[in-house]
């Protein structure tokens, strides 16, 4: 076996570093405590000076000097627990406030650094201030996800033709890390994407129109009704669905006829979503059509037509009850259940 | 030819080197370990410094999560608990509670406490569970649906709930669990950011003697008593260097019963939480992982580092016991259920390098440990070994068990810092003390009795005395 010599050895060096880490714990634990107790007293004089400056804008240079006087993380720390809190002129002097204390500067520079977590922190202090137009773009073709997806948070507030354009090349980003944020900030920014979103849409297919088609149905604007009427043809079933719950938010009645169609298509998920979309438009005349589906093989194509039938009213409930007496088990089955749910708003709210 | 003593030596001399080595194996692995959860702590760190989690809060992109929480006799904590889970920082959030067959007055106290009102919703069940009594909807809380079913245990209750749940992603908890109010906004960060995650655990932490208010954790306490204080040595231990250390090494494979968060679809098509085992989290953790491999779909299991849930841990022995006994059972049916896995290549890094090292350190540690005492014991007896060497061999063992204590103390130091009075850090180091030289071998005994009952067939989960979280002040059990 092992000589005792090397055991012994074995221990003291365990020993000695156990002792090292004992002491470095310990000591870290007092040095945390003080610090705490350190940042709690700067960050009180901090908050209390940005008060001051809040309400008088033009001097209170003494509390400036007390805001200048506070280390940078904290300052940035008073900012941003203040900014997310304040709109209008008083968010503007803190970004003021900010930049005189140099963040916009230093923030800038941290965007241009090689290392990846100092762009993330530029940019997330740019984004916090809602400036840095010089820097920014550029990192929206970054290849650190993380990075991009903050960049694609600031774009939010900074929409130009350019940087929308950018966002929705990011849709269609094979590593999808940031879609999740730019779906978001698409439908932050609102109407504005909506003819670069028909543009894109009208040339993709298949799974790359998916996320456009869920940001387009999120901001509900009767303009994308030829790309949906296009895509509700794409040989994907999944991209039918969306199309359809897409239709669903427009109206009028190409859409409704492009849903009826929809209704016998040999995919159920398309299937379902059109009979959703129908009951969501109350398109009452489709009420025979959807009532078929009652009969649908498909377990969620059943469910929704029994729900769009209840959704259009007194003639969807006139079929459901004829569905009662259907030859079909499962058409009367289901249109039973639907029939027993509940009649309340609040009720009706809980069973879709 | 050689007489029967001198093969009994030499088998002996061969047995201690094989222990030697094994012993020199698994620390080597503890401190790749420990390198790669330090390595993922500061690399998460620096993805979360100074983000802004509550734009999740006003944003209409966010997956909806159905948070599941089945309840048995839980009367006197079930309002508590959901006003806790209600009242979640999160836009898109359903619960669902599902008494299982309680035999207390758990239904009629939600009844009373949050307006529940029967419900008929149409759904399919999708996965098999005991059957559904009742449904109710609250009034004064829309997102809340009770489920009443006839009792079938935990992984019952929680199929019964997947088959209700309308989200996106579904979060399994214990209704008696303390989550942190910002909780989700965490965990669901791994969902936002890939889409080829299907489940994702959180860092567990004990409760015990910690102050609780309104169902949240408001000030942490280490606590006086050495059972649950050692345990929280363990759960450092095991969550921030063990749990996030595999995040880097080929993955995770357990997500605490706690708390964890799962593509719903996902589960689903894997056909839910399995009613045969002790340990249905972790065969679900598995089993999805197994499946990803196999269909070659998405199977990343994500570890968030950040506290977010608190949980009562044992405060006596032989509910310790118990509950050792339990989870080395559950291990060990787990590991047996997917032994096909076993070295084999198509599994990758799993098949290469997680389970051979659950099998081999996490299962089979008690048996050598035992083994090793026998041998060395035997020896000593025998006069072939010198009892010097016996002494320092032991010392330098409990010494590397304790510097690795040492070291995830100073790691939580270094990140999260939640105990944060010194008297705290000073009673952490003397229960990592303790927990090396009482604990541990105690919990030998313990798994191996787990070995034991599962080479039985013994399936049953033990009881646990719960004392209830230490609360700043009485809880209101109305409004």
């Amino acid at each position: 076996m092992l000589p005792n010599g090397i055991l012994a050895w074995a221990l003291v060096s365990v020993v000695g570093l156990l002792g090292l880490f004992v002491i470095l714990y310990l000591g870290l634990g007092l040095w945390h405590l003080r610090k705490e107790s350190v940042d709690r007293a700067h960050l009180l004089r901090g908050r209390a000076a940005l008060h001051v400056l809040l309400q008088s804008p033009g001097g209170a240079l003494e509390e400036l000097r007390v805001l200048e006087s506070l280390p940078r993380r904290l300052q940035l720390r008073l900012f941003r627990q203040t900014m997310r809190n304040l709109v209008g002129a008083r968010n503007e002097r803190v970004r003021a406030l900010a930049e005189h204390l140099g963040h916009e500067r230093w923030a800038e520079e941290r965007c241009r650094s090689r290392r990846w977590w100092r762009r993330l922190e530029g940019a997330r202090v740019l984004t916090l201030l809602s400036t840095g137009n010089r820097v920014m773009p550029s990192l929206l073709h970054d290849p650190v996800p993380e990075v991009r997806a903050q960049a694609v948070e600031w774009a939010a507030t900074h929409a130009t033709p350019e940087v929308i354009g950018r966002l929705l090349d990011l849709l269609s980003d094979p590593r999808e890390v940031s879609r999740f944020t730019v779906q978001d900030t698409l439908l932050r920014i609102g109407h504005s994407v909506v003819e670069p979103l028909i543009r894109y849409l009208e040339i993709h297919e298949g799974v790359a129109a998916v996320p456009a088609l869920q940001v387009a149905r999120g901001i509900e604007d009767p303009r994308f009704i030829d790309p949906a009427l296009s895509l509700i043809e794409d040989p994907n079933p999944i991209v039918r669905s969306h199309a359809a719950g897409l239709l669903g938010t427009i109206g009028g009645s190409t859409a409704e006829q492009a849903l009826v169609a929809l209704l016998t298509d040999p995919d159920p998920r398309p299937r379902a979503a059109a009979a959703q979309a129908i009951g969501i438009l109350g398109h009452w005349g489709a009420g025979p059509l959807v009532a078929e589906r009652l009969r649908d093989p498909s377990w969620i194509v059943r469910r929704e037509a029994g729900l769009a039938l209840r959704a259009l009213g007194s003639t969807g409930k006139l079929l459901l009850r004829r569905a009662l007496r259907s030859e079909d088990p499962f058409a009367a089955d289901m249109a039973r259940q639907v029939l027993d749910l509940p009649e309340t708003t609040l009720d009706r709210g809980v069973v879709a | 030819m050689m007489d029967i003593a001198e093969i009994l030596a030499r088998g002996g001399v061969a047995l201690e080197w094989g222990i030697l080595v094994y012993f020199l194996l698994i620390n080597g692995f503890y401190a790749l370990l420990l390198l790669s959860a330090a390595m993922e702590m500061r690399q998460h760190f620096r993805r979360t410094a100074g983000e802004n989690r509550w734009r999740v809060l006003s944003s209409r992109a966010v997956p909806r999560i159905s948070m599941i929480a089945p309840a048995y006799n839980e009367a006197a904590t079930i309002a508590e608990s959901i006003r806790s889970l209600l009242s979640l920082y999160y836009p898109n959030l359903e619960v669902i509670v599902v008494n299982d067959g309680s035999k207390d007055d758990t239904v009629a106290v939600m009844a009373r406490e949050f307006d529940l009102v029967s419900i008929h919703p149409i759904y399919q069940r999708q996965i098999p569970s005991q059957p559904v009594r009742a449904l109710y909807r609250s009034r004064s809380h829309p997102n809340l649906l009770v489920v009443d079913k006839v009792n079938g245990g935990k992984a019952d209750a929680l199929n019964a709930g997947l088959n209700l749940a309308r989200g996106e992603l579904v979060c399994a908890t214990d209704a008696d669990t303390l989550l942190e109010a910002d909780a989700l906004l965490r965990m669901v960060r791994p969902f936002l950011l890939g889409s080829d995650v299907v489940a994702a655990g959180g860092t567990i932490r004990v409760a015990n003697s910690s102050l609780v208010r309104g169902g949240r954790v408001i000030a942490t306490r280490v606590p006086w008593k050495p059972v649950p204080g050692v345990q929280v040595v363990e759960y450092l231990r095991a969550f921030l260097f063990g749990r996030l250390g595999w995040n880097r090494m080929g993955g995770n494979i357990i997500i605490s019963g706690a708390f964890g968060l799962f593509q719903r679809s996902a589960v689903v098509a894997a056909g839910g939480y399995a009613h045969d085992t002790v340990s249905e989290d972790m065969e679900l953790v598995l089993r999805l992982r197994r499946i990803g491999y196999e269909r070659h779909t998405s199977h990343r299991v994500e570890f968030v580092p950040d506290p977010v849930a608190w949980t009562e841990v044992p405060e006596s022995l032989r509910d310790l016991g118990r509950q050792r006994d339990r989870w080395h059972r559950g291990l060990a049916d787990v590991l047996w259920r997917h032994r096909r896995l076993l070295f084999n290549p198509r599994y990758g890094a799993m098949g290469l390098v997680v389970i051979p090292y659950f099998w081999l350190v996490e299962l089979l540690a008690p048996v050598v440990e035992a083994v090793g005492l026998a041998v060395l014991g035997f020896a000593i007896a025998q006069g072939s070994l010198d009892l010097s060497f016996a002494v320092l061999f032991f010392l330098v063992a409990y010494g590397l068990g304790l510097l690795l204590s040492a070291l995830t103390l100073l790691l939580e130091e270094l990140s999260f810092q939640r105990y944060r009075r010194m008297r705290d850090r000073i009673l952490l180091l003397l229960w990592a003390a303790l927990e090396s030289v009482g604990l541990r071998q105690l919990s030998v005994l313990w798994r191996l009795r787990g070995i034991g009952k599962f080479l039985r067939g013994r399936t049953d989960w033990g009881a646990m005395d719960r004392r209830g979280f230490q609360r700043s002040e009485a809880p209101s059990t109305r409004g």
